[in-house]
């Protein structure tokens, strides 16, 4: 499903050259949940990020479903993304003047769909994550724990096959990390969801089927 | 995605407000500025209906000469000037010359109706001065002065209002006095006020000593020069030495006359520019906040699945909606001038300064969000999302 290949990642300034990732080799299969852990800066996500292709890598190849992109434009990778990748990240970044409906049609704007279509897959998506009576609902009427599962219902809505998980519930207090993590592990379970967690809680990593460690940019599992 | 631009827009319009305002109101003010500027380049694409080029004007002030000795004095500068090789034609007139900046107007009735045009008081030699075409009938001659009434040559707006498309000449209409007055011809423009006047209704009678006949007009060749006006400067002062006499070039009136319009003009342009500079510089403004401000949701739309040109093409939308968001109340004020003739201008031009006015808006706001929206479409995504 998603192949890393000796990935680098090197951010250059004029002065530093700061080596973030280095040799990373990674083969996530098909419906599978794998967490990624380390402490703070170890390239946590930028390697998410590498695999979300919204960076390049400095070097190794990245290949979702068999492809590589290196020789893809903007407009081809934006659609890849679009159709295939579905994002969280651990303060939700729900627009805000946004009803909860519109935030989580948003990926579905990038595709030809009828507005009556985006409304129908945005309800379901919402109806999912328990979130049916709060479409009207603007971000900041709801709790953390609502919002992120708003940001969830966001990600499966164009139904991708990847989804990447950059902290989800790094913002949470336990009860609700719990509740947006089970909505994770029964996409995973239900739909057959491939998702690429990073984590911090090693209890929340512990609930997925692997975990790869990472210390100053390099695997260590 | 046009939903989802006003959307935005509609649930941001408190922070828009201030923007909205400053192109609500340009919006007015350019309105005003073309309707008045296509008004006035309406009336200057009609003809004048005279030749201003070779016309002087020579102002005559008689001080407190008796009438008799005006009448003799002003025939014998007429007789000088016919006599001259450097002059065509002269004609005796009132003030209300091409350009003289005076204005007479009396009332005049036909059946119940009543109708107030212009008067010009010349002789017969005027419309061979001012190059005058007569369109049906003929001027006035000096054997008319014994006719039983008194002759007038109407102008084509006149014969108009008066006649509509039916014959206008030899008909009688009455002076306010009760007095016939005999149309003999028709002209067509005669626009006296310059070429920025509307066409006024207006008519031409034989001017008498009772209408102050002040100025006497000529049509000059091209030899007459510097040494001609002076030569006759100093013949008219040995002719009649209690008189003073000001020798005027018409092409100079019509210049004075001109700027009198395109002053005013001005001024408002540079109004509006200024105004119009502003909301450049709001947009300008807002755009930039907005995109530091919204660093963050460009990374999430590019990871949702945006591509440049949908970020682009996000943020110059916004702000299209953001000037139709303005221009609804600025067209539903405009569009009451022509609903409800509020002065007297065409319907048309209204329409016209309406639609310049909002292309002109549109522009100015495509304009300034192409480069800000650029500028945020090169956001990296990567960098964008992990921005507070």
């Amino acid at each position: 499903m998603i192949q890393l290949q000796n990935i680098e990642k090197i951010y250059r300034t004029r002065t530093i050259e700061t080596l973030a990732l280095h040799n990373i080799n990674l083969d996530i299969h098909q419906g599978e949940f794998l967490s990624i852990m380390g402490p703070s800066g170890c390239g946590k996500s930028t390697l998410l990020n590498i695999m979300g292709l919204l960076d390049a890598p400095s070097g190794g190849q990245v290949r979702i479903n068999g492809e590589a992109f290196e020789r893809y434009s903007d407009k081809q990778l934006a659609q890849f993304r679009n159709k295939t990748l579905g994002f969280i990240f651990q303060s939700y970044h729900l627009i805000n003047d946004l009803s909860v409906i519109d935030n989580v049609e948003l990926p579905l704007l990038y595709r030809s769909l009828s507005g009556k279509e985006r409304r129908r897959l945005a309800a379901e998506a919402l109806a999912k994550v328990g979130l049916s009576n709060r479409v009207k609902h603007f971000p900041n009427q709801l709790s953390g724990g609502q919002r992120q599962r708003v940001a969830i219902a966001r990600a499966i809505v164009g139904r991708p096959s990847v989804i990447l998980a950059d902290e989800p519930t790094g913002n949470l207090d336990s009860v609700m990390g719990n509740e947006v993590m089970n909505i994770l592990l029964e996409l995973n379970k239900a739909d057959g969801a491939t998702i690429v967690m990073v984590t911090h809680d090693e209890n929340m990593a512990k609930k997925t089927h692997r975990l790869v460690r990472l210390f100053d940019g390099m695997q260590v599992n | 995605m046009t939903r989802h631009l006003f959307l935005m827009i509609w649930n941001q319009k408190r922070r828009n407000m201030g923007l909205m305002l400053e192109i609500f109101f340009s919006f007015m003010v350019l309105f005003a500025v073309l309707t008045f500027i296509l008004y006035n380049y309406n009336h200057y694409r009609q003809p004048p209906g005279f030749d201003y080029k070779p016309v002087w004007a020579l102002y005559m002030d008689w001080k407190d000469a008796p009438m008799t000795e005006v009448q003799n004095v002003q025939a014998e500068v007429k007789r000088i000037l016919e006599r001259a090789p450097e002059v065509a034609a002269a004609s005796l007139t009132g003030s209300m010359i091409p350009y003289g900046q005076s204005t007479s107007i009396t009332g005049v009735s036909k059946g119940e109706a009543d109708f107030y045009p212009h008067i010009w008081g010349t002789d017969a030699d005027f419309p061979e001065v001012m190059d005058i075409a007569i369109l049906e009938g003929r001027w006035f001659d000096r054997q008319d002065a014994a006719a039983a009434h008194q002759p007038i040559v109407i102008n084509k707006t006149l014969r108009e209002q008066l006649f509509g498309d039916k014959n206008a000449v030899n008909e009688l209409i009455t002076h306010y006095d009760d007095k016939q007055l005999q149309i003999v011809g028709v002209v067509g423009n005669y626009k006296y006020e310059g070429e920025f006047s509307k066409l006024d209704p207006g008519y031409f009678f034989q001017i008498d000593t009772t209408h102050h006949p002040n100025v006497m007009v000529m049509k000059v060749r091209p030899s007459a020069d510097a040494t001609f006006e002076a030569q006759l400067m100093r013949q008219l002062n040995q002719l009649a030495a209690g008189w003073s006499f000001e020798l005027r070039y018409m092409k100079d009136m019509r210049r004075r006359e001109h700027n009198q319009t395109l002053v005013p003009v001005l001024i408002l342009l540079i109004i509006s520019g200024f105004l119009i500079f502003n909301v450049a510089l709001g947009l300008f403004g807002v755009l930039y906040y907005n995109i530091n401000k919204r660093r963050q949701e460009v990374g999430v739309r590019r990871a949702m699945g945006a591509n440049r040109g949908h970020i682009s093409a996000q943020f110059i939308g916004e702000v299209l909606v953001i000037a139709t968001f303005s221009l609804t109340p600025g067209l539903f004020f405009a569009i009451q001038f022509p609903l409800l003739q509020v002065f007297a201008v065409p319907s048309s031009v209204y329409f016209m300064a309406i639609i310049l006015a909002i292309l002109l808006i549109y522009t100015l706001v495509l304009l300034c969000s192409f480069y800000p929206g650029r500028q945020a479409a090169q956001l990296h995504p990567a960098v964008a999302l992990h921005e507070e």
